[in-house]
């Protein structure tokens, strides 16, 4: 999902961090107003947290692993903008520090990850949260990771980078599976939360 | 805990590393974007000179060669698939990907190079002098200090796991997996905490640590 520097042309460059430098843009002004200031360091180490989840490999059946991705499972617990702040954080960071993704091509990983998963996946989970909590995020999880890698294959097909139909395929199919676990684990967590310490399943969602 | 394996080198003396950290990011987004821009027959010739420029200054600020080579190379389970794709699926697909593979081999190897000469902490002043926002600087900053704690505690709780269970597998690893990372989160949360009141106590005012 994280696309490195070369494989996107420019006017995908340009249209995908449009979105992504608006949404950061609306998100620092309403956080700068509301937030209290003993929410930045909740933040700081929230994307830590997300930062240090992504690096644990779950096993599966047939040798493979899958890893959290994190962006719903941050949004369900802190809120949307605030998800999505963490989540960009460690997109860059990821960039700078570890290679995976690049730094123009950042704009269109923060809005394959950030926008896509933190922000719709946590309206996802909005629709059904009041009745359904813990099937409404595994849905959330779910079709978050499912609807960025659709997106992700969209703009490295118009990029020219992949060719339309066996590069959809290959995306899809490959997160289908990567989408199961994202649900699973993310559910696993919530519950495990819920049993321990439920008082964070209610902080205050910005 | 180990945590020297990305901007290992990034205290070094040299002439490289002593340049503007304002400088040196700049030129590397330059450099990518122009590998982004390029049409691709001109990436062909232009490939070894811009190749040839990344090498010198690599000598000069005396990066051990293997560690860049190494990062670099963790492109590698990136490109593969597209060439495979390609490959099969598209006309002149072989010559394509070989262009894709120059883009983005260039733009990793000076990405590399450059957290190899700069302090994380220079980048994150850079940034917050080019007003990025304060509180993505904020954000940055706590990733980048607590990071080494978290994994040290995840990787302490995982060994524990181990012991006990006897090194088995199964499908309960999934389960135990899970409840290991809801266990760092409220850890972490109750982190946070702690961290705040002791900024709190050194005067901490809400407006950032940052000059």
């Amino acid at each position: 999902m994280h696309i490195p520097d070369g494989f996107l042309s420019l006017p995908v460059l340009i249209s995908t961090s449009a979105v992504s430098a608006s949404l950061l843009y609306i998100s620092v002004k309403k956080l700068d107003k509301e937030i209290r200031p003993e929410r930045i360091p909740l933040m700081g180490l929230s994307a830590a947290f997300v930062f240090t989840a992504q690096l644990l490999s779950f096993p599966v059946f047939g040798g493979t692993s899958v890893h959290l991705t994190g962006a719903v499972l941050i949004s369900i617990l802190l809120g949307p903008l605030s998800g999505f702040l963490i989540t960009t954080s460690a997109v860059l960071l990821q960039a700078f520090l570890f290679q995976h993704g690049g730094i123009i091509t950042a704009g269109a990983n923060i809005m394959n990850i950030a926008v896509i998963q933190a922000v719709l996946g946590y309206y996802i989970f909005k629709i059904f949260s009041n009745k359904l909590y813990i099937s409404g995020a595994f849905i959330a999880a779910f079709s978050a990771v499912f609807i960025a890698a659709a997106i992700c294959a969209v703009e490295l097909i118009v990029s020219g980078t992949i060719p339309l139909k066996a590069g959809m395929i290959a995306m899809l199919s490959s997160h289908l599976f990567a989408g199961v676990g994202e649900g699973f684990i993310t559910v696993l967590i919530l519950g495990m939360i819920k049993k321990l310490k439920p008082g964070l399943l209610e902080l205050k969602k910005i | 805990m180990r945590h020297s394996f990305w901007d290992h080198f990034s205290g070094l003396d040299t002439p490289v590393h002593r340049l503007s950290p304002g400088v040196k990011i700049l030129f590397v987004i330059l450099l990518v974007l122009i590998l982004t821009i390029l049409p691709g027959d001109y990436i062909s010739f232009s490939a070894l000179p811009l190749l040839l420029l990344l090498i010198i200054i690599l000598i000069f600020s005396r990066v051990p060669v293997k560690h860049v080579v190494k990062r670099t190379l963790v492109i590698l389970p990136l490109i593969i698939p597209v060439i495979v794709l390609n490959s099969i699926f598209m006309e002149s697909g072989l010559s394509h990907s070989l262009i894709l593979s120059v883009r983005s081999f260039l733009s990793i190897f000076s990405l590399v190079l450059l957290v190899s000469v700069t302090r994380f902490s220079d980048i994150m002043k850079t940034l917050s002098r080019w007003h990025f926002p304060r509180i993505m600087i904020m954000i940055l900053s706590f990733m980048y200090r607590y990071f080494f704690l978290l994994t040290g505690e995840m990787e302490k709780m995982i060994r524990a796991v181990k012991l006990r269970s006897g090194g088995t597998g199964g499908s309960g690893i999934f389960k135990i997996y899970s409840q290991i990372l809801a266990i760092l989160f409220i850890k972490s949360y109750e982190r946070a905490e702690r961290v705040y009141h002791a900024m709190l106590m050194r005067g901490y005012d809400g407006n950032g640590g940052l000059q």
